[in-house]
């Protein structure tokens, strides 16, 4: 893969197809699990029905598990839901579709600025100023989507560049961001005119987004668009000659992916009543990457349950804050040695050991 | 005068980031490998030499200058065979070895954290505060240590590139490993080989860079910058990524000037993603 992206190789893009990897599910093709089953068999579920029965099973644990807890661990639950919607979309978008982006938490805070500035600033409310950060989030990943016409490598470090320009315009406008010294005094989320004033109202509002944020993007992922994604994620230049508009799938899944991070990112001012540009810089990028794939690469649940893992457990090990960031450092490492389908494949692994057990 | 002061020390600056791009380039050249580690490398080197500046009092500073290159190539010898090898050779995927770099960059500068403290340091030598006259333009001491050593160092990799069986070793594999492989050139020696003279320059960019700057473990930062310079001057190509250098170290310091100087990173990759936008593969890449 590597070396078919630097174009000053023009030979690599001919490298023949019979080298490619195959397009796994990238085709709509007979199914072939399920339909021939013969009769008699015990009952397996599909690829689909499986999929929903593990966003059944994930969402249950996270509505009921902060809630029942309570206290500090609802706190944790609001901070996990909106990194949870921001590593769905970064998910979809280089876990899925393979289009990496360096510089994710930027988006996260276009969504948070634009969220805080249009209801402080022009009294909007909630869903009205959250739509606007959405659909400015939505335009600025259109801007980026457009720099897909660099190759591979290019684009990567294009989207750390655009990274680093959206955080210092947020860090050094002084008039309309605050600066550095970021914005306090957010007020209470309000919905048609009622202020969700305690943690379980924000808890709520959250997982209703992040519920619904799932739900499409799994929806999305079994239909033609899904199929495109991985397609596309598995090797471009077969997806490419089998037909799949490349560029413009490419610019979709950026764009969805961006349109993600700017939702999560409207809720985070709520969550900490107060935001810095500090929570948007490069380092959070990365956090988020990494809680893709410890997680596992590819995977939506494995984005939810890498988002907990990140945020939780450094909680708990506050003791050892100043070893915070290796870390993670140490934790990427490791679980793309030892893990490299992240937790979801264990998981997935270990379901399949069960089951063929049990039949 | 304050022109040739600031025209000076935009130079200055190139040429660090185009050491620390070159070393970039020449890994992505040799695995095909993105390593956003390549700044925390440079951050360690200047460590090493603040260490050999420290344990011997009085040292010169081309002393620290060998210590750190020496130091880091063994690290980029045991990183590379530890964390590069295994994943480049079961075909791991490009967002994969990403992320590895960036771990493995994360780990190098919280680790160099550990060791050398949170605190910035300075070199503690004479270097630091020297300030020569040339010309009738008081300029930093290091400065001509940068003058020299830069080009110094371009014409010995270009003597490495064309004259010796290494080098030229490098080169064939880069272009078309099978081949090489059929006349004796192993992958893995290639890739060690290329890894310890990239983290090498790394470390001497380091080195030179601390006088100007503290050293401290965040200061890998600035070889993002590097990346830039490798990217717009066409990534695997040594010429690209010192004029790259050049390019980002002159915008951002006249570009500073002109717009704010808290913008010059923004100002750096804006002239990055415009070249990019122009010629997709950069400055050196053939032209589609």
């Amino acid at each position: 893969m590597s070396r078919q992206e630097a174009q000053a190789k023009p030979m690599a893009q001919a490298k023949p197809l019979t080298q490619a990897k195959p397009l796994v599910g990238a085709l709509p093709g007979p199914r072939s699990r399920g339909a021939a089953r013969p009769a008699g068999r015990a009952w397996r579920p599909t690829e689909t029905q499986r999929d929903w029965l593990v966003f059944a099973l994930v969402m249950a644990v996270a509505w009921l598990l902060p809630v029942s807890l309570g206290g500090f661990a609802l706190y944790l639950g609001l901070i996990v839901a909106f990194h949870a919607i921001a590593a769905l979309g970064l998910q979809l978008m280089v876990g899925v579709a393979g289009q990496l982006s360096l510089g994710h938490a930027a988006f996260m805070g276009i969504g948070a600025y634009a969220t805080v500035i249009l209801e402080k600033r022009f009294g909007l409310s909630f869903p009205l100023a959250c739509l606007g950060a959405v659909a400015l989030t939505t335009a600025a990943g259109l801007l980026m989507a457009q720099l897909i016409r660099l190759n591979g490598v290019y684009f990567k470090i294009a989207t750390f560049g655009f990274g680093v320009i959206v955080h210092q315009i947020i860090a050094n406008w002084v008039s309309l961001t605050g600066g550095t010294a970021g914005i306090t005094g957010v007020p209470p989320l309000t919905i048609a005119g009622y202020a969700l004033r305690t943690r379980l109202d924000l808890f709520i509002a959250e997982m209703v987004a992040l519920t619904l944020v799932y739900a499409l993007l799994l929806r999305l992922s079994h239909g033609r668009i899904g199929r495109a994604f991985r397609a596309l994620g598995q090797n471009e230049t077969a997806a490419r000659s089998v037909g799949i508009p490349t560029d413009a799938y490419r610019m979709i899944a950026i764009t969805l992916g961006c349109a993600a991070a700017g939702l999560a990112g409207s809720f985070m001012p709520h969550v900490f009543r107060f935001i810095s540009p500090e929570s948007f810089t490069w380092h959070e990028s990365v956090v988020l990457l990494i809680m893709i794939t410890v997680g596992g690469l590819g995977s939506l649940p494995g984005a939810i349950v890498g988002a907990a893992l990140l945020v939780v457990l450094p909680e708990y090990l506050r003791d050892f804050a100043q070893y915070k960031m290796l870390a993670y450092g140490v934790l990427l490492i490791a679980s793309m040695a030892l893990m490299p389908r992240g937790v979801a494949g264990l998981l997935a692994d270990a379901a399949r050991r069960l089951g063929r057990r049990a039949s | 005068m304050s022109f040739v002061i600031q025209l000076m020390s935009g130079l200055a600056i190139g040429s660090i980031y185009g050491l620390v791009a070159v070393g970039f380039s020449m890994i992505y050249r040799a695995m095909g490998l993105v390593n956003f580690a390549q700044g925390d490398m440079m951050m360690v080197g200047a460590f090493l030499g603040y260490t050999v500046l420290a344990t011997f009092a009085g040292a010169p500073f081309w002393l620290a200058i060998v210590g750190a290159m020496l130091g880091a190539a063994v690290l980029g010898l045991v990183i590379e065979r530890l964390a590069f090898r295994p994943s480049v050779k079961r075909k791991a995927d490009q967002v994969y070895l990403v992320l590895l770099t960036l771990g493995i960059g994360i780990v190098l500068s919280n680790g160099a954290r550990l060791i050398w403290g949170a605190n910035p340091v300075v070199y503690p030598t004479p270097l630091t505060h020297e300030i020569v006259v040339v010309a009738g333009y008081p300029l930093p001491a290091v400065y001509l240590y940068i003058a020299v050593v830069t080009p110094l160092l371009l014409a010995a990799l270009h003597l490495f590139f064309t004259r010796t069986w290494l080098g030229l070793a490098l080169r064939a594999a880069a272009d078309d490993p099978e081949t090489a492989a059929t006349f004796g050139i192993r992958a893995g020696l290639t890739s060690s080989a290329s890894f310890a003279i990239a983290t090498a320059i790394g470390a001497l960019a380091g080195v030179l860079y601390a006088p100007i700057a503290f050293v401290s473990f965040d200061m890998g930062a600035i070889g993002v910058k590097a990346f830039a310079a490798a990217a717009l001057g066409t990534l695997g190509s040594i010429p690209g990524a010192v004029i790259g250098g050049f390019i980002i170290g002159l915008g951002e310091t006249f570009g500073g000037q002109l717009i704010a100087t808290e913008y010059q990173d923004s100002i750096a990759f804006a002239i990055m993603i415009a070249v990019l936008i122009l010629r997709p593969t950069g400055l050196m890449g053939a032209r589609s």
